[in-house]
């Protein structure tokens, strides 16, 4: 038998039970509730209760079951005024939710008794659209979207890896990429270093990278250090990121972005490649090993010879800068199993794809338990590229 | 080691740069290599010829492994260099 708004209205009632706005505070206070905002996206952007989760009543029981997978758990659902909330609580009852109640007076009485609330970072039209796809993922949502605007994420390199992962960065909205790199771009890079054209050869690569990545997205600041990275300059460059990418070409860069990384306590997103192969990890002090962990030395000078003593094929810094990237955003996201303690190698003409697991080595000079590497060293010294001081030089160009 | 101990057979692979050190006359991978019960990667890494000052990471059925690591019968071994390239 139809029936009118009134009797829908009575009918959730006899079920839920209705809360008032003292009521939610204490119960927020005391248990582990789950706050279901079941408002339009556009009013829980103006404002809703902290903590709360945003799930429009339209897609109601479309998602809340992978926004909320266990059914005991408790759930308070507001709206603006508590009547929408009143009627899907009776829907998640009825979906078997074990304990559901609405606020009465929802968010409006919440606000005018100058209870706590928040208001969420005001997207533009341009970037509700941008960012679309991201918003309809739960484990990103405009939180998380939120959270790739304000990260800072620092590439080593401009090159082959560099350029996938500072392209998909900027195209996630990452809100600063910084890049260091003091070359200029050559033809012979074109075949796999995709930020760059074929009509700035010769220009720094920095710029060249910044005119790409803002015309890709104008959101995106990007800053140019054209510069070789050096123990004067690292830990003053890495001081104002959050995530360090190497994406660098010699070994010397190599140790030097790795101990950095350890005594500034930033996670150093790892890939190198060599002609088929490249391998990625994530090495984060504190969490898991680091890249002296694994190669305490570094390969004798010239057991290891770099893509343009080797030669490699131009879509494997795709593939590996693509995981740089993947990996930079789960870590700014916090979600998913980042490659912390796990390597990943590709074996691109087999296409075999394995993941080790990796040991941190208590007696590792830089994060070991005791530490003898406390400051940044010569790294082209310590690879023997140049013999100590006194010495003289030898061959120290970078593999490059 | 005791040439008199039981023999042990690996399953190996080298990657990248450590191809080099490939046995003569090896063309596919992985390769067999005999050794004796007892053995450890070290030995492994003497028999392949691969100089201890070469940086690698040794995985023993799927776990990095130090040198020192007693190897079982039957067991897969995968050394994997750094790589510089970027």
């Amino acid at each position: 038998m139809p029936k009118t708004v009134q009797e829908l209205l009575q009918d959730a009632r006899r079920v839920v039970p209705e809360w008032d706005t003292e009521q939610v505070r204490k119960a927020l206070d005391s248990q582990d509730w789950v706050l279901l905002d079941v408002r339009e996206k556009d009013e829980y952007r103006e404002g809703h209760l902290p903590g709360a989760i945003s799930l429009p009543r339209g897609f109601l029981e479309l998602r809340v079951e992978q926004l909320v997978p266990d059914k005991r758990k408790p759930i308070i659902a507001y709206c603006a005024g508590g009547t929408r909330s009143l009627l899907a609580a009776k829907q998640l009852i009825e979906m078997g939710y074990e304990k559901v109640v609405s606020m009465a007076g929802g968010f409006t009485a919440w606000k005018n008794q100058g209870l706590p609330w928040k208001q969420d970072r005001q997207f533009t039209a341009e970037q509700l659209t941008r960012y679309s796809r991201h918003f309809l993922l739960p484990e990103v949502g405009e939180d998380g979207q939120s959270r790739l605007l304000d990260a800072k994420v620092l590439l080593i390199g401009a090159g082959g890896l560099g350029s996938p992962t500072a392209f998909y960065l900027a195209a996630a909205g990452v809100g600063t990429i910084g890049i260091v790199d003091h070359d200029v771009v050559d033809l012979s890079n074109l075949q796999r270093q995709i930020l760059h054209t074929h009509d700035r050869i010769g220009m720094p690569k920095v710029e060249s990278a910044r005119m790409t990545l803002q015309a890709l997205n104008p959101d995106v600041k990007v800053i140019g250090y054209q510069e070789r990275l050096s123990s004067e300059n690292a830990l003053r460059l890495f001081a104002d990121y959050d995530v360090i990418v190497d994406g660098c070409d010699n070994f010397p860069t190599r140790y030097l972005v790795n101990d950095a990384c350890v005594m500034l306590g930033k996670p150093n997103v790892h890939g190198s490649i060599f002609q088929f192969e490249g391998q990625a990890s994530v090495f984060y002090p504190g969490k898991g090993p680091c890249y002296r962990c694994l190669f305490p030395e570094p390969p004798p000078p010239g057991a290891a010879p770099s893509c343009a003593e080797a030669g490699v094929l131009g879509v494997l810094p795709g593939l590996v800068g693509c995981v740089q990237a993947l990996e930079t955003i789960k870590l700014i996201l916090g979600v998913g199993k980042p490659l912390i303690g796990r390597m990943v190698y590709f074996d691109t003409l087999s296409m075999e794809v394995r993941i080790h697991k990796l040991r941190r080595d208590p007696k590792c000079p830089v994060c070991g338990e005791q530490p003898t590497i406390t400051k940044l060293i010569d790294y082209e010294e310590f690879c023997g590229l140049r013999t100590p001081v006194g010495g003289g030089a030898v061959a120290a160009a970078a593999a490059r | 080691m005791e040439e008199s101990a039981r023999p042990i057979r690996l399953s190996v692979k080298l990657h990248a740069t450590l191809r080099r050190y490939l046995p003569a006359g090896v063309e596919a991978e992985p390769f067999s290599v005999e050794l004796f019960e007892g053995a450890r990667v070290s030995d492994l890494l003497a028999r392949l010829g691969i100089p201890d000052d070469h940086a690698k990471i040794c995985i023993v059925d799927g776990e990095q492994s130090p040198k020192e690591r007693v190897l079982r019968d039957g067991a897969s071994v995968a050394l994997f260099p750094p790589l510089a390239g970027g």
